[in-house]
C-alpha cells in the first residue's frame, strides 16, 4: 500500500457522465469512480478501524453499497462526499456489530474489562506506508490506531476529516457533549503518546 | 508564571484551540497562558498535534488486486439484477439488495437455495426439452437481465407481468426492512445470506429467461413464481432474524 496524493479534481459534468453510465450498469464507468475515490475511502476506513483487514472489507462494502445505491445519488452533493458518508456509516455499523459480538464473547468468557481488551487489541501497525517515512507521521498514525475506538472515531472524523460535532452526533447518535469529551481524551492521549 | 491562578484543564485548552470558547473566556485563558509556562506548553502541544494531522496523507491505496475482487462481486450482482416495478417504471437500475440471515437458519437457507437452483435448472431443462424435442444447451450462468427491461418485457406473459410487479414491490419492501437491520447481523451471516440470495436470484433469472423464450408454458410460470416465493421467504426470515437479534 502506498500513500497517494489526493484524488484529482473532476468536473461535475465528468461525475454526472460517469454516474449515468454506472447507473445503466456500466462497471467500467464505475471503475473510474472507484479508482478516483478509493484512496480517500480506504484511508478513512484504515484510520477508523485501525485494522488493515477490516479496512479492506469495509472499503469493499462501501463500493458495493455505492453501486447498489447509485440510483439514489442525485448529484446535489459531491460524489466524493457521498462516498465518504457511506464509508463513515459502514464503519460505524460494522463497529456496532463488532461491539455486540465482543460483548457476547466477553459475557461468555466472564471478562469484565472490555475497554482494556480493546486497548490491548489495538494494532501497532495499520498498514499505511508513507512515501516519506517521517518518524512523526508514522508515530502519529500508530498513536491514532492505538486510541480507544470511541475516541479514535471522533478524532478521525473531527480532526482529520473535518466534520463538525453536530454532524458527528447525527452520524453516531452520540450527544455532542460526549463527543467533545471523547475528542479531548483522544487529543490528550495522543499528546502524551507523542511526547514519550 | 503565576502559581496562584487556577490552571485550565486540558478540555478548556482544547476548546480554545478549536475556537469553541466565548470571547470573554478565551481572553481570560489567553491571559493565563501568557503567565503560565506549563499551560502554554500544553496549549502548544495541542496546536502542534493538529498541525501534524494536516501532514497525514488524505489518500492511501489498497492492495493492487482489490479492484479485481470488487469487480467480481459487482459482476455477480449485475448478473442477477431484477428491477422492481418502481425502478422499471423509472428506467433505473435496481440491485439485488440486502442479503443476510444467521445461524443454523443460514445454513438451511443456503442449502435450500442450492437445492432450488438445482431443481429449477433441471425442471427448466426438462420443460425446454419437452417443448423443443431436444435438450437446450444453456450457458453456465443465466443471461444478464437488462436493467429496466424486465417488467415491461414484451414477451413475458401479460398476466404474469402484473404478478411480477406485485412480487417485486413486496420484495423491495422486505429488502428495505432488512436493510435497516443490517447492523444486527454478523458479517459472516451477511455473506452467507448474500450467497443464498445470489443463488435464488440466479434461479429466478434462469426461469425467467426460459419463460421469456416460451411465454405460454404454465409450468415455467409456476417455476418462476416458486422461485420468487423462495426469495420472499428468505427475506422474511432474515428480517425476522434481524428483529430478534
Amino acid at each position: 500500500m502506498t500513500a497517494v496524493p489526493p484524488a484529482n479534481g473532476s468536473s461535475d459534468r465528468d461525475d454526472a457522465r460517469l454516474i449515468d453510465r454506472a447507473k445503466a450498469g456500466d462497471v467500467d464507468a464505475f471503475e473510474h469512480v472507484y479508482r478516483r475515490e478509493v484512496g480517500r475511502v480506504y484511508a478513512l476506513c484504515l484510520r477508523l478501524t485501525a485494522d488493515a483487514v477490516r479496512a479492506r472489507e469495509v472499503t469493499q462494502s462501501v463500493f458495493i453499497r455505492a453501486w447498489d445505491r447509485l440510483e439514489s445519488f442525485r448529484g446535489d452533493s459531491q460524489l466524493s462526499s457521498w462516498l465518504h458518508r457511506i464509508a463513515v456509516n459502514e464503519v460505524l455499523v460494522e463497529a456496532r456489530t463488532d461491539r455486540r459480538r465482543r460483548a457476547r464473547v466477553v459475557l461468555a468468557n466472564d471478562r469484565s474489562d472490555e475497554e482494556a481488551g480493546a486497548l490491548s487489541d489495538a494494532p501497532n501497525e495499520i498498514g499505511i506506508t508513507l512515501p516519506e517515512d517521517t518518524d512523526t507521521r508514522i508515530d502519529l498514525e500508530r498513536a491514532i490506531s492505538a486510541l480507544p475506538p470511541g475516541a479514535r472515531t471522533v478524532f478521525v472524523l473531527h480532526d482529520i476529516e473535518g466534520y463538525r460535532h453536530e454532524e458527528i452526533s447525527r452520524m453516531t447518535g452520540s450527544a455532542e457533549g460526549t463527543l467533545r469529551a471523547q475528542l479531548h481524551r483522544a487529543r490528550q492521549l495522543l499528546v502524551e503518546a507523542l511526547s514519550r | 508564571m503565576n502559581e496562584n491562578r487556577e490552571h485550565p484543564d486540558f478540555a478548556v485548552l482544547s476548546d480554545l484551540v478549536d475556537g469553541y470558547l466565548s470571547r470573554q473566556d478565551a481572553a481570560v485563558i489567553s491571559e493565563h497562558l501568557s503567565a503560565c509556562d506549563s499551560c502554554a506548553e500544553t496549549y502548544k502541544s495541542i496546536a502542534g498535534l493538529l498541525s501534524s494531522v494536516n501532514s497525514l496523507p488524505g489518500s492511501v491505496l489498497p492492495p493492487d488486486d482489490f479492484w479485481v475482487d470488487l469487480r467480481k462481486s459487482l459482476d455477480e450482482r449485475k448478473e442477477v439484477v431484477l428491477p422492481t416495478s418502481s425502478s422499471a417504471a423509472s428506467g433505473s437500475v435496481r440491485s439485488t439488495g440486502v442479503r443476510r440471515v444467521s445461524g443454523r437458519m443460514v445454513a438451511l437457507l443456503a442449502v435450500a437455495a442450492v437445492v432450488l437452483i438445482a431443481l429449477s435448472s433441471g425442471i427448466t431443462a426438462l420443460v425446454l426439452r419437452n417443448r423443443t424435442g431436444s435438450l437446450l444447451v444453456r450457458g453456465d450462468r443465466p443471461t444478464a437481465v437488462k436493467p429496466g427491461s424486465v417488467a415491461s418485457s414484451p414477451v413475458l406473459p401479460a398476466g404474469f407481468r402484473q404478478t411480477e410487479n406485485e412480487l417485486n414491490r413486496t420484495i423491495e419492501e422486505l429488502q428495505l426492512a432488512v436493510d435497516t437491520q443490517r447492523d444486527q447481523l454478523s458479517p459472516e451471516t451477511i455473506r452467507t445470506v448474500d450467497r443464498s440470495l445470489a443463488v435464488v436470484d440466479s434461479a429466478i433469472a434462469e426461469a425467467r429467461a426460459a419463460l421469456t423464450a416460451d411465454p405460454n408454458n404454465q409450468m415455467l410460470v409456476d417455476l418462476l413464481s416458486a422461485s420468487y416465493q423462495r426469495k420472499l421467504d428468505l427475506l422474511r426470515r432474515t428480517s425476522e432474524l434481524g428483529s430478534r437479534t
